[in-house]
């Protein structure tokens, strides 16, 4: 048996890598996943089907757009796995496959040692490393469409038949999960259909035949799609930052540059050469996709991940590529280079905290210095599904976990700003007793039950997308506290300048034992609120919640009311400004809806 | 060489004498200039963004951005000659053609006068004369950096002219169909691999198109999502049905009627007729240049003249046309045949000689500054760096002031440190200050106790010189003492509430 090449156990060693790291964030992080796209809306049912053995259910969801995969993480979530593991375990899996298919890709193009840089140059991409924890549904997309490239290069005259059945397959899976996957795709048809020529229609069939298939949901919603997206173009100007902070979120400084660098050293050194090998004019296209989408649609560049992918592979291979025509130091620095880029998005995670003015450099670069609420690079420990459920178990009547329990929410249950308002999280946190009633565009009615609890997010205006989105949604809970004498019984700092306050009809509580923040809280240094709370955070202790009603003196709960009880020591629960440790948001933050623009 | 960076630089030099300049020239000093002001404070720019970039360079101080800008234009000019003399002689003229039409360059009054403007006609002349230099080269040698070149072009063209935009896309055109360096007249082949790299190029250039605003720190994006683009917008609207309601005063019955009746055809020919009697010699060089281009397959200097041609229906001052005529000279001087030659020279030097209506309009605008600088001392003499401005934009070109929007029923803190200048009355409850001007009058509110209200109010930063229409300042901290007041009727001045485009070709605006 032959010893694999170096570069080759280096390459497996990096997915391996980030694979632990997406791992030891999800088993960290105290949030559950969101449905940031409304891609997951129908796992609780698909879950509930496939519980019941209704095939036709989950068979029917295979038919729409994004179907299959819902399917996939409903089956995830029958495991036995606590929370959003599940769900991570998916994510985890499309991120796998997407470091695979571009140190494929990578490795076909410029040997051996190209691979391992492409990956590491993934790995230091937060649109697709940080991108994936969220389960951003592009970065499956990715993983497929770039798949497609890695089996096409593998094979490039399409020769064997298990290359026709591996393109039509990912292929097929990648259009019916999502209509962008057209976009990458058509360009990936084009390339084949130029490179084999007329005699090669043939080895085309098959891929094409499934490609035409799996693309009809996409052409049966096409107009409606497009609509919905030139529609968002005017919100977008208005919402979505400049391209270059987006670009400098999404790929971080490192990559971007070894992107860009490696790609012109390919160029200027080789054209011709470069732009023989198949797959290469392909992925140069792909690189500018971002760009060209970006100007015309307005969306995030975050929406278009494969091109992230590109602009690795093209960097490693540009840096690392073995045929090149420059010396061996110089592609020994491009490794470097690239392994660089993704340590500095990953050691974050193994390292704590950075302070004082290297926090500020490494900000700069698009490093992850600090954990934050919104910060999907690092776990966030301080505010999550225990603490939530906590409220929800104080609160929700007899017999706990089994009698309807109705919860308002203005942002969302689990976390502000949500797209959705925290229905997954509920279904993650296997509470299908507790139900929403949500207040973001509607308001309450005479048909509106009785809540036994409401949750009030307050982010001090750093949620003005979100507010600018639902403006009606804070009068629309603050209307319903008033019908129905809801008041503020418990408030907690929960990161950056965010605050979550619960509130139960009358103040009281059943079960005020089982709020949480009853004892003092270990923050770890550099994750504490902004206004100098110290090592120690002790949320407001429940001493005004009891099932008899507020203490003397509480009005009516209200954003000015105050807590409960004495603010935390070193600072009051709410603060005024951004914590100055928290890292730098989740990268280009998602654009607010692709569904419902 | 030596001769034509000679005679470029004396000639360019020497502008304002030889044509009889009390100062510099141009219609909209104040629009560019201004514009250069507000990048340097990160706002957005109404005009094409690439000349006041560079006026924002030199860091110099506010009263002399025009007089810098107007050295810009003039550094611009003296390069033409030699501009045109490479291009010629790498679209294949020989060298005592090619240094003639170096020379005829700056022979041309409208030109010449580029060079004394505060315009960045003469900056887009040159980067269209030298630009395509490159792109021959490309053309013909092919290569990534040649490629790379082109794509820069793609990204700066627009950035410089309005006319860069069709100059823009017609190179990316010329990138998706031409050979990159597989001949020297054919279009290449159109094999599988040659289709792809054409793909390829296409899209790299719509992607240099949607970079290129990052080239001057603006927010990358389509050309219609930029700032300025609303000027070329408002060109657009000539030909829109009930757009020219400014009918020209001597129209004929028959253009009369077409108005009247909304006869967008009729409409159209009038403007042609009416753009190519404006500057006929021009047109008919262009036209001689288009003709021997397209017979020579030049291909790449159809891209420089096609620059010139939306001229035609959008004509308002023959420098629009003017611009191309570096492009167009270099290309006659390709002609084989000396009739062509002789004609060319004729209808050249038949430019310079019939050139009144040139030179009494650069003298017009000249006098114009001249009294704007006038203005502007007198007016910065009062003014103090905190102050704003609002009126005529216009007047605060040698004086320049953050705009305000003054109140229209209340007052506001930033309205009593506004300076308004107007040509005609101020705002009700205004009074006149005593600024010595036989031009603009000068208003301010008065206040009726010492002290103006909100003076130890700072301005927030990144506030624009120029702007369409101009925002109201919210002094920092907010300022309550000056809000209340009498309410008084005020329109906001629009410094583009107007149309750029003149369809009749009279002059702008004339002292």
């Amino acid at each position: 048996m032959s010893r694999p090449h170096p570069a080759r156990v280096l390459e497996l060693g990096l997915v391996l890598l980030g694979l632990g790291l997406h791992a030891a964030f999800a088993l960290l992080d105290a949030r559950l996943p969101r449905d940031l796209s409304l891609v997951l809306v129908a796992v609780p049912d698909l879950a509930a089907a496939l519980r019941a053995g209704e095939l036709g259910t989950v068979l029917a969801a295979f038919l729409e757009q994004g179907g299959w995969w819902q399917v996939l993480v409903a089956l995830a979530s029958l495991l036995p796995l606590p929370g959003g593991l599940a769900l991570q375990l998916v994510f985890g899996g499309a991120l796998g496959g997407a470091l695979l298919a571009a140190g494929a890709v990578a490795r076909r193009l410029g040997g051996a040692w190209a691979g391992p840089a492409a990956v590491a140059l993934c790995l230091g991409t937060p649109g697709l490393v940080v991108q994936a924890r969220s389960g951003w549904i592009h970065v499956p997309e990715a993983a497929l469409v770039t798949g497609c490239v890695a089996v096409w290069l593998a094979d490039p005259d399409l020769s064997r038949r298990r290359s026709q059945v591996g393109l039509a397959l990912l292929g097929g899976l990648a259009l019916l999960l999502r209509a962008s996957a057209t976009g990458w795709l058509g360009l990936l048809a084009l390339a084949l259909a130029l490179h084999l020529g007329r005699a090669g229609w043939r080895r085309l069939l098959l891929p094409g035949l499934a490609w035409a298939v799996a693309a009809i949901p996409v052409l049966v919603a096409l107009e409606g799609y497009l609509g919905a997206k030139a529609g968002a173009r005017a919100g977008y100007l208005s919402a979505v930052p400049p391209l270059w902070p987006q670009l400098l979120g999404w790929l971080a400084l490192l990559p971007l540059v070894a992107g860009l660098l490696g790609t012109a050293l390919l160029l200027l050194r080789s054209p011709r050469g470069t732009l023989q090998r198949p797959g290469a004019r392909l992925l140069l296209a792909w690189g500018q996709v971002p760009i060209l989408a970006y100007a015309v649609s307005r969306a995030g560049v975050d929406n278009f991940t494969p091109g992230a992918v590109a602009l690795a592979v093209l960097g490693g291979w540009g840096l690392a590529g073995e045929d090149t025509p420059w010396p061996r130091p110089r592609r020994v620095l491009g490794l470097v280079t690239a392994l660089a880029a993704a340590l500095a998005l990953g050691l974050p995670q193994l390292l704590p905290p950075v302070k004082g003015p290297l926090h500020g450099v490494l900000v700069g670069l698009g490093v992850p210095a600090g954990p934050g609420l919104t910060n999907q690079a690092l776990p966030w420990m301080l505010w999550g599904q225990r603490d939530v459920d906590a409220l929800l178990a104080a609160s929700c009547p007899e017999p706990l976990g089994e009698a309807d329990c109705f919860v308002a929410v203005d942002q969302g249950l689990y976390l502000p700003g949500g797209e959705e308002p925290g229905r997954l999280e509920l279904f993650l946190a296997d509470l299908d007793h507790v139900h929403l009633v949500d207040l973001r565009d509607r308001a309450a009615g005479p048909e509106t039950p009785e809540v036994h609890g409401a949750m009030r997010y307050d982010c001090q205006g750093s949620d003005g997308s979100f507010t600018s989105r639902f403006p009606e949604a804070r009068g629309n809970l603050e209307a319903l506290a008033a019908a129905q004498g809801l008041e503020q019984v418990w408030t907690s700092w929960i990161g950056g300048p965010c605050s979550a306050h619960w509130l139960t009809p009358g103040g009281a509580v059943l079960r005020p034992e089982l709020l949480p923040g009853s004892g003092p809280r270990e923050v770890p240094a550099g994750m504490g609120p902004p206004q100098g709370a110290g090592g120690l955070y002790q949320a407001p202790p429940p001493q005004g919640a009891s099932p008899q009603g507020p203490p003397p003196g509480a009005g009516p709960g209200g954003e000015h009311e105050g807590p409960k009880g004495p603010p935390p020591p070193g600072g009051p629960p709410v603060p005024t400004g951004p914590a100055p440790d928290e890292g730098p948001r989740s990268p280009a933050p998602p654009p607010p809806s692709e569904e419902a623009p | 060489m030596a001769l034509l960076l000679l005679a470029g630089a004396g000639l360019a030099s020497g502008a304002p004498v030889l044509l009889g300049l009390v100062d510099h020239a141009g219609s909209d000093p104040d629009l560019w200039t201004l514009s250069a002001l507000n990048l340097r404070v990160r706002a957005d720019p109404v005009v094409p963004p690439l000349y006041p970039a560079l006026v924002a360079l030199t860091g110099r101080p506010e009263p002399h951005l025009v007089d810098h800008a107007a050295r810009l234009s003039a550094l611009a000019a003296a390069l033409l000659p030699l501009a045109t003399f490479a291009l010629a002689r790498r679209l294949g003229a020989a060298t005592p053609a090619a240094v003639a039409a170096g020379l005829l360059v700056l022979a041309q009054p409208v030109l010449l006068g580029m060079a004394a403007q505060v315009q960045p006609d003469a900056l887009f002349a040159l980067l269209l004369c030298a630009g395509l230099l490159a792109v021959q080269g490309w053309w013909v040698r092919g290569g990534a950096l040649g490629l790379a070149v082109c794509l820069g072009l793609v990204a700066l063209w627009p950035l410089a002219r309005e006319q860069g935009l069709v100059a823009g896309a017609l190179l990316g055109l010329l990138l998706v169909l031409g050979p990159g360096g597989e001949g020297r007249l054919g279009l290449g082949t159109f094999d599988a691999a040659g289709l792809g790299d054409r793909a390829l190029r296409g899209l790299a250039a719509l992607t240099a198109l949607v970079l290129g605003p990052g080239l001057v720190g603006l927010s990358p994006g389509l050309p219609w999502d930029q700032p300025w683009f609303e000027r070329l917008a408002m060109a657009a609207e000539v030909f829109e049905e009930g757009g020219l309601a400014d009918r020209p005063q001597d129209a004929s019955e028959a253009l009369t009627r077409a108005y009247e009746q909304g006869d967008s055809a009729a409409i159209l020919v009038h403007h042609l007729v009416h753009a190519v009697s404006g500057a006929p010699l021009h047109w008919a060089l262009v036209l001689l240049g288009l003709g021997l281009a397209l017979r020579l397959r030049a291909w790449p200097a159809l891209v420089g003249i096609g620059a010139g041609l939306p001229a035609l229906v959008v004509f308002s001052e023959p420098r629009h046309v003017a611009v191309v005529l570096p492009v167009v000279l270099a290309v006659l001087a390709c002609a084989r045949s000396r009739r062509l030659l002789a004609l060319a020279g004729v209808l050249a030097l038949g430019g310079a000689v019939a050139s009144g209506e040139v030179r009494e309009r650069l003298r017009y605008q000249a006098v114009d500054i001249a009294s704007l600088r006038v203005f502007g001392a007198a007016l910065c003499e009062k003014a103090g760096p905190e102050d704003l401005g609002s009126g005529e934009p216009r007047a605060f070109t040698f004086c320049p002031l953050p705009l305000h929007s003054p109140g229209e029923e209340q007052r506001f803190g930033a309205d009593w440190r506004t300076w308004f200048v107007s040509e005609e009355g101020g705002p009700p409850g205004w009074g006149k200050e005593g600024l010595a001007s036989d031009r603009f009058a000068v208003y301010r509110l008065q206040p009726e106790l010492g002290e103006r209200p909100c003076s130890s109010a700072a301005l927030p930063p990144g506030l624009p010189y120029m702007a369409s229409p101009p925002g109201r300042v919210r002094l920092v901290p907010p300022c309550e003492e000056g809000e209340a007041g009498e309410p008084g009727e005020i329109v906001p001045f629009d410094p583009l509430d107007r149309p750029k485009v003149k369809p009749r070709g009279r002059f702008g605006r004339e002292p």
